[in-house]
């Protein structure tokens, strides 16, 4: 039967140099995370590089990885702060802020206060930090993938029930998130 | 606060019925969603859809990327060169095994160093137990192995330096590079196979079971341990080979390698067949309580469902009703 190791099991295999580990922790979260950044960066081949350097990143200091709430969650605010980072860099910030409609007030001008910007997209990481592992991921392959509640169950090993009942789950955390001020 | 309690207004099989509507799985009833909009003030049903509603034409490589990845780790000492290996199906269990195995290849291989005047015969060995299969494995020369449960292949460091040779136990599908420079072998113990370039299956199982090498593009030479038991083998044809002898013959079965495609076929078939199938593909284990439920039979595909959807299937088909006790199903008369 298929067993995925938690978290914290993942994160302490990553820190001993587990390849294996990396490269499919890597692949079972590439598409997401590069759909997320695109969400927030229009270039489609810079929202490849920014999660390719994140991972690039994780691996070289992988010895000072530590990861407190869901890994899920922790991937999706690197790779938003990454995004955010980029943005102030390449100076189209007020392009940015004209075009997001999901942004609720005006736009600050430094990178510090920018990351704490509570936008959508960083509302998202935060549910993501919430929800537990299986949930999260279910609910980013469904919202970011596109995958039919059918083909994750396959997927994943689970029943579509499951699928089901973490959707409805990460449904209402993201209600929470969003009457959240 | 307010806000958190209005999620409270719902039930938890409501959020279940909102989630699957608003990601267009199925219609809900319009009563709980037109609740659900008069509450909706923070644009929950809007934004939700917005998610997936992106622009998604560019399809996004991950082989590619991991490839590009890799390589970037290795040009900065980060990561040295390896076979890489895809686990589609993770367990715990798989590790301890490879990992005593690899101890013990270890121990064998400093044996063999110490035996062999200084040579270094440190072996690259990849191994299944048996809760995994459809472990894949890409091999130096870029040519990719898959195997099923119970399976361990190995080469040497020197492979695709003149030649191409691996050895394998179990069963594994073999997808080979082309190259006519440097032929590619397989040692499966009672049988050697060899190719220069082809995709082709090798099931060398229990020690009293013959080889068998199933072709499925190219051509394929297939060498038994006597003389004169050497079989060229076409597409489509299984090569057995005995101790003693050997013969071809055409593939009949068109579940041979359902294994790796997850593609069962039936035509008619008993369902006693069918299960002891789900069992090998899927490790899916069906009990009827009523043996008579076993002799019906079958004629529809299996192609990579989820568990329950496929005992759903067999349910509604038999008008039987079904328990899941731990990880095995079992099958009642209604």
């Amino acid at each position: 039967m298929n067993v995925m190791p938690g978290d914290s099991e993942i994160v302490r295999r990553i820190r001993q140099g587990d390849k294996g580990q990396f490269e499919s922790l890597f692949r079972s979260s590439y598409v997401s995370l590069v759909r997320y950044a695109r969400t927030m960066i229009k270039d489609h081949d810079t929202a490849e590089e920014i999660v390719q350097d994140l991972f690039f990143r994780i691996w070289k200091d992988k010895d000072k990885l530590q990861i407190e709430s869901s890994l899920n969650g922790y991937l999706f605010r690197a790779v938003h702060n990454r995004c955010l980072h980029h943005i102030s860099h390449s100076k189209v910030v007020e392009k940015y802020a004209r075009e997001t409609v999901m942004f609720s007030s005006g736009i600050a001008d430094d990178t510090a206060s920018l990351v704490n910007y509570n936008d959508l997209q960083s509302r998202i990481a935060r549910i993501l930090e919430r929800l537990p592992s299986r949930c999260g991921k279910i609910f980013c392959m469904n919202r970011f993938e596109g995958l039919k509640y059918s083909e994750i169950a396959e997927k994943l090993s689970v029943s579509v029930k499951t699928v089901e009942a973490n959707m409805g789950r990460a449904l209402k955390e993201f209600r929470k998130a969003l009457a959240e001020q | 606060m307010k806000e958190t309690n209005d999620t409270g207004k719902f039930t938890d099989r409501e959020w279940e019925e909102l989630a699957a509507h608003l990601s267009g799985e199925n219609t809900a009833n319009g009563d709980i969603l037109s609740r659900f909009a008069e509450e909706d003030e923070y644009n929950t049903m809007k934004y939700w859809k917005d998610l997936r509603e992106m622009d998604n034409e560019r399809e996004i490589n991950v082989d590619r990327a991991w490839d590009k990845l890799h390589s970037r780790l290795r040009d900065n000492g980060l990561m040295s060169e390896e076979p890489v290996v895809k686990r589609r199906f993770l367990t715990p269990a798989f590790y301890r095994v490879a990992a005593a195995l690899l101890l013990l290849v270890g121990i064998g291989s400093a044996l063999l160093y110490m035996n062999n005047n200084g040579l270094l015969t440190r072996k690259t060995i990849v191994a299944t137990n048996g809760d995994q299969k459809n472990l894949e494995v890409t091999l130096p020369d870029g040519s990719t192995v898959i195997l099923n449960r119970n399976t361990q292949i190995s080469y040497m460091p020197g492979f695709g330096r003149g030649e191409r040779s691996v050895t394998i136990t179990g069963e594994a599908f073999f997808d080979i590079v082309r190259d006519e420079a440097r032929p590619f072998t397989v040692d499966a113990g009672k049988a050697m196979v060899e190719v220069l370039g082809t995709s082709f299956n090798v099931r060398a199982g229990a020690q009293e079971a013959p080889v068998e090498v199933y072709v499925k593009t190219g051509q394929v030479l297939v060498k038994g341990t006597g003389e004169g038991s050497e079989l060229v083998l076409e597409p489509g044809f299984i090569g057995t080979v005995y101790p003693d002898r050997s013969g071809k013959s055409v593939n009949t079965d068109p579940n041979y390698m359902s294994w790796n495609t997850g593609l069962l076929v039936y035509d008619g078939q008993t369902l006693d067949i069918v299960f002891r199938d789900l069992k090998k593909v899927y490790d899916l284990d069906i009990v009827a309580d009523d043996p008579e439920i076993l002799s019906n039979t079958w004629t529809s595909p299996i192609d990579n469902q989820a568990q329950e959807t496929i005992i759903r299937l067999i349910c509604a088909s038999f008008n039987l009703a079904y328990e899941k006790d731990g990880d095995v199903y079992h099958l009642k008369r209604k």
